[in-house]
């Protein structure tokens, strides 16, 4: 180890990169599709109708209103969110009930909606786009806690090898323009380079953020030193940073909620134009109710503007704006960025190419590990660590892609009305990965890339297919040739799957042709 | 002692070093910090927290950085007792 600050830096990159390599590849992939949760949410909830052009008018608030009421009464909050963003469409109304007495979260659910008019709309049930965002931090079958502090352990060392890899490439702005095609282990180097120079800030800041977005899961002890070990003095802390409502009690005296219409027309007015985010009702129903709206700001820290109304007498009660210290807004501004929320649709599509750069750089880094030990490896030696990586491989990073594939059919296949058929998706996924992996322990890595590159491309090009056998929101119904205009987002789901489709199969070919002698 | 044996002692210690010494300073880092920074409590902490990460990542790289794993351990070793003898002086607050 005494060979220097450099090749140090180089050794501790290499091994801290391929320890937790395979999570973190998983947690970048899954990720980088939760930029577009809430598309992949739509084209798995085929029953919603196409896209109305979205208004979100008073009249329609009120009818989604009503819709909660009947379906969550006895809620400790509704929240309606609006269609801000115009490529998707629908209100999202969700519910959450009060806390139980000891402590635990309350129950939360979600009503579909049609967007255009408010009314209820029976869909399947499905994790959607949303479950694939959760693993990212959540991964799955592991408790919450236990998932946190794995994706945490590997975000730490995702930290040091950014920082451990900008030291050991002391050209990276030379190195960006040197990519050596077709030269085997140079090439898969190279890849590895630019992919990590080109996005540099994009990675660091993406791997911070997502640190701090669980940091007092990270370092309760911090907390403790100031707040001492009292629960009531942490709950003060919280209250601290967070200078928001304080949560009202329930009266339990019941009250109807005060008409929409005027508060709605008031935020408009304060809002100055700025388009609404959401529209959250504070238990609704009883006396103590309270209208909170926020308001969209078009920056990393939106949903911080806050519109408080008294749910029965319609009266504004909280200043416009809460106060905020530097340190709250650091962070607010970090967990924006990391969540990419506020992004237009164009900066919504660097935030998702980045990360697939992210994804992609994991990758190139692990098959880098196995090319450059396969070179150096002499003649007639077993190592059986590089074998045995270089057999996982192609599962561990071809698995999560055919994986999605495998929970995208199940939603079309396995029966609408099926209880628990939205965990059933789920399982799909990691039974096709295991099928993989599977797969991959039995043939030569040169075999199993090309064949399970193979694999995915045929799943993600027939799934327009099967989308058009099952389901009434095919490329015939939502295409821009379609008559009344078609729908965006559900032909851009199924043209993107084709173009996923196509850019497999060339790398299925490519591999394949690289592996005959 | 084999040259080999040697090297993989010196990078396993290395490892637990940066993940458990790496963590255990910026903890105790981090808790001075927000002890000491001229912030309102809440905002303190928020702080100090915020800066944790980074202290954890520079401390995994002076762990490898170090000539010799057990310089890095002292080196290690010697601010986060200290900062814990401040911060958690004996007979004060006790995480129990």
């Amino acid at each position: 180890m005494n060979q220097g600050f450099r090749p140090a830096m180089a050794w501790l990159h290499t091994w801290s990169g391929l320890l937790v390599g395979w999570v973190l590849y998983f947690v970048f992939f899954t990720g980088t599709l939760g930029y577009y949760s809430a598309e992949i949410d739509r084209w798995m909830q085929p029953e919603l109708p196409l896209q109305h052009a979205a208004t979100a008018t008073t009249q329609v608030l009120e009818q989604a209103i009503a819709q909660l009421a009947q379906v969550a009464p006895g809620a400790e909050r509704w929240n309606i969110d609006l269609p801000y963003r115009k490529s998707v469409n629908g209100l999202r109304a969700t519910w959450r009930m009060p806390a139980a007495a000891d402590g635990t979260r309350g129950a939360t659910g979600l009503v579909p909606l049609d967007g255009g008019t408010g009314a209820r709309i029976d869909t399947r049930q499905t994790g959607g786009g949303q479950l694939l965002y959760q693993m990212h931090y959540r991964l799955h079958y592991l408790p919450v806690q236990q998932a946190y502090w794995i994706v945490g352990f590997c975000s730490m060392l995702m930290l040091v090898s950014i920082l451990t890899g900008v030291i050991t490439h002391k050209k990276i702005f030379k190195d960006f323009f040197a990519f050596r095609p077709a030269a085997g282990q140079r090439s898969w180097r190279d890849a590895h380079t630019v992919l990590g120079s080109i996005a540099l800030p994009f990675h660091l800041v993406i791997t911070y953020s997502g640190l701090v977005l669980l940091m007092f899961t990270y370092s309760p002890l911090v907390l403790d030193e100031i707040y001492r070990y009292d629960d009531d003095a942490q709950n003060e802390f919280f209250t601290d940073a967070n200078p928001r409502l304080p949560e009202q009690p329930r009266s339990g005296v019941a009250a109807a909620l005060t008409p929409l219409a005027p508060v709605l027309e008031h935020a408009r007015r304060t809002a100055h134009g700025a388009p609404l985010w959401q529209v959250s009702i504070r238990n609704p129903g009883d006396a103590s109710a309270r209208i909170v709206i926020v308001r969209e700001r078009g920056t990393p820290q939106s949903g911080t503007d806050q519109l408080v109304y008294d749910g029965v007498t319609g009266q504004p009660l909280a200043p416009a704006s809460l106060l905020r210290s530097g340190a709250r807004q650091t962070r607010d501004a970090l967990a924006g960025l990391h969540k990419g929320l506020f992004a237009s649709p164009a900066l919504r599509g660097l935030y998702f190419l980045s990360s697939l750069m992210g994804t992609a750089l994991v990758a190139s880094g692990l098959i880098l590990w196995t090319a450059k030990r396969r070179a150096r490896l002499r003649e007639g030696r077993r190592a059986w660590g590089l074998l045995a990586i270089e057999r996982l491989n192609p599962a561990m990073i071809l698995g999560p892609v055919l994986g999605v594939a495998a929970y995208f059919w199940a939603n079309r296949l396995i029966p609408a009305g099926l209880a628990g058929r939205g965990l059933w998706e789920a399982h799909a996924l990691f039974m096709a990965w295991g099928l993989a992996l599977g797969w991959a322990a039995l043939r030569r890595p040169q075999r199993a890339w090309p064949e399970l590159l193979g694999a995915a491309a045929a799943l993600y090009g027939l799934l327009p297919v099967l989308n058009a056998l099952t389901t009434e929101r095919h490329l015939g119904v939502t295409g821009p040739w379609a008559q009344g205009g078609g729908d965006a987002v559900l032909a851009g789901f199924d043209l993107t799957t084709l173009a996923v489709a196509l850019a497999l199969a060339v790398a299925a070919r490519f591999s394949g042709a690289r592996s005959q002698p | 002692m084999s040259a080999t044996l040697h090297r993989r002692l010196d990078v396993s210690l290395r490892v637990l070093l940066a993940i458990g010494g790496g963590y255990a300073f910026a903890t105790v880092a981090s808790a001075a910090l927000s002890r000491s920074l001229p912030l309102p409590p809440a905002q303190a902490v928020m702080t100090a927290l915020l800066l944790g990460f980074l202290l954890h990542a520079l401390a995994a790289i002076a762990v490898f950085a170090a000539r010799t794993a057990w310089r890095a351990a002292l080196w290690l070793a010697l601010p986060t007792i200290a900062l814990a003898a401040w911060v958690w002086p004996l007979g004060g607050a006790s995480p129990v």
